[in-house]
């Protein structure tokens, strides 16, 4: 391999690493560890392992085919069931835009003291504006690799000196805490695995193959970026559920705040690092809003057949960007109800994890369609995994409203 | 009408499971003061640690006023949710006589690090999450008796 | 006639005996010549039956491959799929259509191995496709199907395709159907009678998407997107 290619494989590992980490990722890794110690954190590696399947397929049927995954919905499941599938999707990823532009807000208040809501018109601007006229690759890049610094949560976590033997047993033999119960473990599974594996993800993932010309050549660099970047991303989130749950729990301090998050790097490293760790924050948060609102276009055009995407210019797709512009001042409306974001990403991933077959499913279909694939359909393996992950999927969507109510939203 | 009455009554027991009704009695009333102390310490150990880190400058002055202002705002919610409940039997009312000088004091001295911390008078800020311990170390040992 | 209004309807046979509803289409591509696409297609034949869901992911009549337990499920599952053929079809009536043979001479296939053109299933290979100009910008999706007798009698040809709210709303139906049509009648400036047709004369090829030989700006499926150019978009710098 040249060592250009090895430097673009190198830069788009880096890029899915440092995108991976996202409001409701910060948010629920933290809570759990405060709450549950690492008795969750297998979650994270079963939520990882579904997401890598399922983007590795999405970015190969967007390749091989042209198609992203809103065309093959519809496609697949007929006008009347993909409407139902966009409406739900809409919403579910109204809540996460939300709850990303909120994040924003919020990382801003903790670095100036002033109250997150005067931030919130700000940060839905700033959104927008990179969105219109910033390049895509550029997008991707720039953002993706500030939020790399995020990674300054596991060295401090390193430099705290854990018990580390104690971290591994309370991942590999889980319990549920005495203040806590089934109920409350099930729920944040739930939220874990919905923060993990979220459709907004996926959605992103295949229109940005089109929209950077991914074509058949491009399919191991595809391959390269989800099955080595997410997993380092998914490594980073359980580094911050161990961060709370070596700092915060012994305290009998629940994290629900994004404040909290800072404190393990505060105690750990001081001062510098935590300016590394908001930035880092800030630029996975805005990059995660970006791709939501994004998002919102790509499913809503695609489903009407408009034309979508950056690669064109605005006027050229016109109710594409009319759509991203709604979807940023809905999600703004919604957040200037002062709504806690903190709940307000609860619900997002939660409810994401219960929608996770509509998304799912019809990529499953479609990778093993040789119409579309060519000779690029599934392997045996991979069916087996997708289709076991789907049963559960579809089990978790199932338990997820049940819980809600039982468990009064987790508290 | 009456075909449907076991619908209705599921519906409003959800609902009523959903936003919590109010104690029927001591055992519901304990719970919920257990709920209620758990999240003052956890507001109040935030805080503490946030004065600390503000103390020892490990920390943004703009993140710990923050956090501190985040942990009065809470801890107050959850003392006066709990004062708005009206205790079922003579045991509860003993339990809240028991609860609530900590519980108040807590809140307090949590709001006067808040403003101590927004004045710069690190000082003060110290000497306040120093007396915190006294309030949160009952309550944390009520939390450990009652198991 | 629309493809929508034969999608859905109730197959009835000569004694009047209730079957069961029409799930998809399945056409030939042997009509007379009707663009650069080659001869029109006619419907053949209806395929009818029981759950829809197997059918429409192509387990039925592609060759979906896997995965191996969502094959068996989906195969124990469309219970019985039957073809009426097109001669076998007295009237089409209102989400019905009456049969002029006995349930028992409706086969469960059609053999169309010896057809002159292409086989195409209408909802598996046409509707919901994507319609893309020579300039690869995107026109819209095939929401329905214009359907037209042809003079001389036989079975209908595929004249248009139909796109745009207007076709949509008849499409998913019911008072989904309806609200999309309230909202988009509310939204738009332009009028627009009934749903914009895109003449199947302009369709190029039908593969994973539909190729057509006109500019999108050129159908009448654009003008919504050119009054939202137009109203919004271009109002705002770096458009």
């Amino acid at each position: 391999m040249s060592l250009k290619r090895l430097f673009e494989v190198f830069l788009g590992v880096l890029t899915a690493f440092g995108g991976f980490v996202d409001m409701g990722d910060l948010v629920a890794n933290a809570e759990t560890g405060a709450r549950f110690g690492m008795g969750l954190a297998w979650v994270v590696v079963v939520g990882v392992i579904g997401i890598v399947i399922y983007a590795e397929m999405a970015g190969r049927v967007a390749a091989v085919s042209g198609r992203p995954v809103f065309d093959v919905i519809r496609e697949r499941l007929g006008a009347r069931t993909a409407l139902v599938n966009l409406v739900a999707s809409f919403f579910i990823n109204l809540l996460t835009l939300t709850a990303e532009i909120a994040g924003i807000a919020v990382v801003i208040e903790l670095a100036t003291g002033i109250d997150y809501l005067l931030w919130l018109p700000l940060a839905a601007v700033a959104v927008w504006l990179v969105i219109w006229k910033v390049k895509f690759s550029v997008i991707e890049k720039a953002f993706g690799l500030t939020g790399l610094l995020i990674t300054v949560i596991a060295v401090a976590l390193w430099r705290i000196g854990p018990d580390w033997g104690a971290l591994i047993r309370g991942a590999t033999s889980p319990t549920i805490p005495g203040n806590e119960t089934l109920g409350t473990y099930a729920f944040f599974a739930i939220a874990l695995l919905g923060a993990a594996m979220t459709p907004y993800e996926v959605f992103f993932f295949s229109s940005g193959a089109v929209e950077d010309g991914w074509t058949k050549r491009d399919l191991n660099l595809n391959r390269a970026n989800v099955y080595l970047g997410f997993p380092l991303g998914g490594l980073l989130s359980i580094a911050i559920m161990a961060s709370t749950a070596v700092v915060l729990r012994p305290k009998g301090i629940t994290a629900e705040t994004l404040g909290h998050v800072t404190l393990p790097v505060a105690l750990g490293l001081g001062k510098l690092a935590v300016g590394i760790l908001l930035i880092g924050m800030f630029a996975a948060i805005f990059s995660a809003a970006i791709e939501t609102s994004l998002s919102a276009g790509y499913t809503v055009s695609q489903f009407f057949g408009w034309q979508w995407g950056k690669y064109v210019r605005p006027r050229e797709a016109a109710l594409f960007h009319v759509v991203v512009i709604v979807a940023i001042v809905l999600a703004l409306a919604i957040g200037l109800t002062t709504l806690d974001p903190v709940q307000v990403t609860e619900y997002s991933i939660v409810l994401s994890a219960a929608a996770l077959p509509l998304t799912y499913f019809p990529i499953l279909i479609v990778a093993n369609d040789p119409t579309y694939m060519g000779e690029d359909t599934n392997g045996r393996l991979l069916n087996t995994l997708g289709f076991l992950y789907l049963i559960v999927l579809v089990i978790v969507a199932l338990a997820t409203i049940p819980l809600m109510i039982v468990t009064k939203g987790g508290a | 009408m009456t075909r449907r009455a076991p619908l209705i009554v599921l519906v409003l027991l959800t609902f009523a499971v959903g936003c919590g009704l109010p104690a029927f009695d001591f055992s519901d009333y304990r719970s919920k003061a257990v709920s209620t102390v758990e999240e003052t310490i956890s507001e109040a150990r935030t805080a503490m640690l946030a004065a600390e880190l503000l103390r020892r400058d490990r920390t943004f002055a703009a993140s710990a006023i923050v956090q501190l202002e985040d942990a009065e705002e809470a801890a107050s919610g959850a003392v006066w949710d709990l004062a708005a409940v009206l205790p079922p039997d003579a045991r509860s009312i003993g339990l809240r006589q028991q609860l609530q000088p900590s519980l108040d004091g807590s809140a307090d001295l949590i709001a006067r690090m808040r403003f101590a911390a927004r004045h710069g008078d690190l000082e003060e800020l110290g000497r306040l999450a120093q007396a915190l311990k006294q309030p949160i170390g009952r309550l944390e040992g009520w939390v450990e008796a009652t198991g | 006639m629309r493809a929508s209004d034969l999608l859905g309807s109730i197959v009835v046979d000569r004694d009047d005996k209730e079957l069961e509803d029409v799930q998809d289409l399945i056409m030939v591509q042997d009509g007379p010549p009707i663009g650069p696409v080659g001869a029109a297609l006619r419907v053949r034949a209806l395929l009818f039956g029981t759950p829809a869901i197997g059918v429409r992911l192509g387990f039925a009549r592609r060759d979906v491959r896997g995965p191996g337990p969502l094959r068996a499920l989906f195969s124990a599952l469309h219970g019985r799929l039957r073809v009426a053929t097109w001669d076998q079809i007295a009237a089409v009536e209102q989400e019905r259509i009456r049969l002029r043979v006995p349930e028992r001479d409706v086969h469960s296939d059609i053999d169309l191995s010896g057809a002159p053109g292409r086989v195409l299933d209408a909802g598996l290979e046409l509707l919901d496709r994507q319609m893309i100009d020579p300039d690869g910008r995107m026109a819209g999706n095939v929401d329905d199907l214009e359907l037209t007798f042809p003079d001389g009698g036989g079975p209908p040809l595929v004249t248009s395709i139909l796109a745009g709210p207007g076709a949509l709303s008849r499409r998913i139906g019911g008072a989904l159907g309806d609200s999309i049509a309230s909202i988009h009648e509310r939204l738009q400036a332009c009028d627009l009678e009934g749903p914009a047709r895109v003449s199947f004369g302009v369709v190029v090829s039908i593969g994973s998407d539909v190729r057509l030989a006109v500019s999108r700006k050129d159908l009448a499926i654009y003008r919504f997107e050119a009054w939202a150019r137009d109203t919004i978009v271009t109002k705002i710098p770096g458009s």
